[in-house]
């Protein structure tokens, strides 16, 4: 039996912050909505190389023109430097197309799983058991074998 | 060669004497390539000690060696130095934080302080606390191992280059190479969030707040083994981003420890207090 | 004349080989990391042996093993059917109280959470996406962890023994000796807040453990890019007898594969997911 990998923020929704230990490493469940795929093609701002969460802030021009400021979570730093995403890449003023899913709340918070560069490269950050509530849409180009190694 | 030439001598007998059985001659082999093996053992420990920079050593105290390399074998425990802001040489320190980093680092104080957040005491800072830490020498590394934080430093030893394209981190991204005795670590991709020393560390009364760093951190140690139970270590650290100038620490003394290997410390970060589920 | 000459060069020749034979290098841990680790899909090279006792050496990166022929896969690795049945004695074993317990546990239990690194052999079956590291030394092998934070352990071969006074931790105190090819490692002074691998059937939780718990584990070279572990696992105050592991396969990862610093949780961390939360219970 293989262990279901959990990585998301765990809390326990009505109760009171304060009153509740914050936790590391949190399910995908608690925070992201397997049935929100998102695409959204952005401008990174700045990137935070953190444990346990490398954090993405980056901006999205919506059908108006107008900014749509977006954040994005993805693995440990470590693990996506061993997927090929590194800071030459993934830096302030890169444009690139992410494909993941949208936090429950709706807000402009997504799980990263895939990232589209304008030169066609193709990094498969995809986060197991999400790839099941949806079809291809989210994963074009990333071929399920990604999942579960370390690249 | 006095070796060689005996060996070259008794070889010349073995085969002008026909008569000597087979034995005797897998005997005579076995002594010649005994024999040249010794002189070849010699003339390795006889250049080794000709190199640049060595310890001064007595023989009743030889410094122990790694078998694959005969480098200074830094395996063990050591005890941290246990600095205070003078041995630590924290006054020149502070004359090197520029005007515009001094407002940032009096803006801090000991809450601020990465360490009370579980995070690396980074170098050089780790060596000047009361905490033991261990290194384990291997073929091509040397492991740092940490007490607390439980956090392991992994530097090569082969003389490489640094990591292409690594992302900024607490500990940095080191290589190591050899210059005779001394073990010489090169650190670079530091992420600005570690301190040099502690908010309560100051040596001047004007003296205040956190040893901030930059990203823009380098680091340079020198490991270097005195004798069998004492390694001195130095480093030359500099930041242009807040610090006028290169940084040279004393050269600080560690002394061996005599456990054989450190435990593993726990820390959790404030906020995340846990107990386990009761037994029974 | 001529026959005894060459009779003598033979001889010596192999004499030159013996003397020099301990120096069979093993691959260097930094080497691994360079460019010493071989693709899986040629058959792997012999193993490699340290220079100092010529044990095996286990020095090296290593990932999961996924069952199949692919790169990183292995068909000697345990079978589905096989963790199965693994898992089910495993629940035999537990004492009745204690598979409750370990029943009623959830995600939210997992002590990962609170920083707690998965621990043996647990780790064994390695996270998605992490590796694990061996540096194998003459008085000791250390073994790194990535998950959840840049963890070792410490395995002394120079026949010390376990201290009189040991402090309970997630990894336990560890002593190590050879039989023949196999590094076999005594592990005790665990704190009781580690789980066991797999989880109860339906839970999404793990097999708990007690500060009482022992374990003894195997570890050996199949071949120079195979790694093979298992365990015996005891702990009489939520077991009613010992628990042997299958036998795990790690694969050596790639040479450009290797661990990255990794902390369980830095402060802006911490800040980031109590915002999220806030935003969460909105």
């Amino acid at each position: 039996m293989t262990d279901r990998r959990v990585c998301g923020l765990v809390l326990s929704l009505g109760l009171l912050l304060a009153a509740l230990p914050a936790s590391a490493h949190h399910s995908f469940a608690a925070t992201f909505d397997a049935n929100k795929p998102i695409v959204v093609q952005v401008v990174v701002t700045q990137v935070r190389w953190e444990n346990p969460h490398i954090l993405i802030y980056a901006d999205a021009k919506d059908k108006s023109g107008k900014v749509e400021k977006w954040t994005f979570e993805s693995f440990p730093p470590g693990v996506l430097h061993r997927k090929g995403l590194r800071p030459d890449r993934l830096k302030p003023g890169a444009t690139v197309t992410f494909k993941g899913f949208r936090a429950k709340d709706g807000s402009n918070f997504g799980h990263l799983s895939v990232a589209v560069f304008p030169d066609g490269k193709l990094f498969c950050v995809q986060f197991p058991g999400a790839s099941d509530a949806v079809g291809d849409a989210a994963y074009d180009g990333c071929t399920g074998s990604e999942t579960g190694q370390y690249r | 060669m006095d070796d060689v030439r005996y060996a070259a001598i008794f070889l010349e007998v073995s085969l002008n004497v026909e008569r000597f059985s087979s034995t005797a001659i897998a005997v005579g082999v076995a002594l010649v390539g005994l024999v040249l093996v010794a002189s070849t053992a010699s003339t390795r420990a006889a250049a080794q000690q000709g190199g640049a920079g060595q310890a001064t050593t007595t023989s009743a105290n030889p410094l122990p060696r790694t078998s694959w390399d005969k480098k200074p074998d830094l395996t063990g425990v050591w005890q941290g130095a246990n600095l205070n802001p003078q041995t630590y040489g924290l006054a020149q320190l502070e004359r090197l934080y520029r005007s515009s980093a001094k407002a940032e680092m009096k803006a801090l104080s000991e809450k601020d302080d990465p360490i009370r957040h579980c995070m690396p005491y980074g170098y050089p800072r780790s060596v000047t606390t009361s905490f033991p830490f261990q290194i384990v020498q291997a073929v091509g590394v040397m492991v740092v191992l940490n007490y607390h934080p439980h956090l392991y430093r992994y530097i090569p030893t082969d003389g490489r280059k640094h990591t292409e394209d690594i992302f900024p981190s607490y500990q940095g991204d080191s290589v190591g190479h050899w210059e005779g005795e001394t073990l010489v670590v090169d650190v670079t991709a530091l992420n600005g969030k570690v301190w040099l020393a502690g908010a309560q560390d100051h040596a001047m009364p004007t003296g205040a707040g956190g040893w901030i760093t930059s990203d823009a951190l380098h680091v340079v140690e020198r490991w270097r083994l005195l004798d069998a139970d004492t390694l001195e270590y130095q480093a030359v650290v500099e930041d242009p981003k807040v610090l006028t100038g290169p940084w040279t620490t004393p050269k600080i003394s560690l002394k061996r420890a005599p456990i054989r290997k450190i435990e593993e410390g726990h820390c959790i970060p404030e906020g995340l207090d846990w107990q386990p589920p009761a037994l029974k | 004349m001529k026959t005894s000459l060459v009779a003598l060069l033979v001889v010596g020749a192999s004499l030159w080989g013996f003397v020099f034979f301990s120096s069979t290098e093993s691959v260097p841990a930094a080497e691994q990391q360079r460019g010493g680790g071989q693709a899986t899909t040629t058959p792997a090279g012999p193993i490699p042996r340290t220079s100092w006792d010529g044990k095996p050496d286990l020095t090296g990166v290593w990932g999961p093993a996924r069952y199949g022929p692919g790169p990183n896969q292995d068909i000697r690795t345990p079978s589905p059917a096989e963790r199965n049945a693994s898992q089910a004695e495993l629940a035999r074993l537990f004492q009745p109280w204690a598979r409750g317990k370990s029943q009623s546990l959830t995600s939210l239990d997992d002590p990962r959470l609170h920083c707690g690194p998965y621990g043996f052999p647990k780790y064994i079956n390695i996270p998605d996406y992490f590796v694990m590291q061996i540096v194998q030394a003459p008085k000791e092998t250390l073994v790194f962890v990535e998950y959840v934070y840049s963890g070792f352990r410490i395995i002394p071969t120079d026949g010390s023994t376990h201290p009189k006074t040991i402090v309970p931790s997630f990894l336990g105190d560890s002593v190590g000796h050879w039989e023949e090819d196999t590094l076999v490692v005594d592990v005790t002074g665990f704190n009781g807040k580690i789980w066991l691998p797999g989880a109860p059937p339906g839970s999404g939780g793990g097999w708990i453990t007690s500060d009482a718990l022992h374990e003894v584990e195997r570890w050996r070279l199949l071949d120079a890019d195979t790694l093979e572990y298992q365990a015996t696992v005891e702990d009489p105050k939520v077991m009613t007898g010992p628990w042997t592991t299958p036998k795990f396969l790690l694969k050596r990862a790639p040479p450009d594969i290797v661990p990255h610093e990794a902390l369980c949780l830095e402060p802006e961390g911490l800040e980031h997911m109590k915002a999220v939360a806030k935003e969460q219970t909105k």
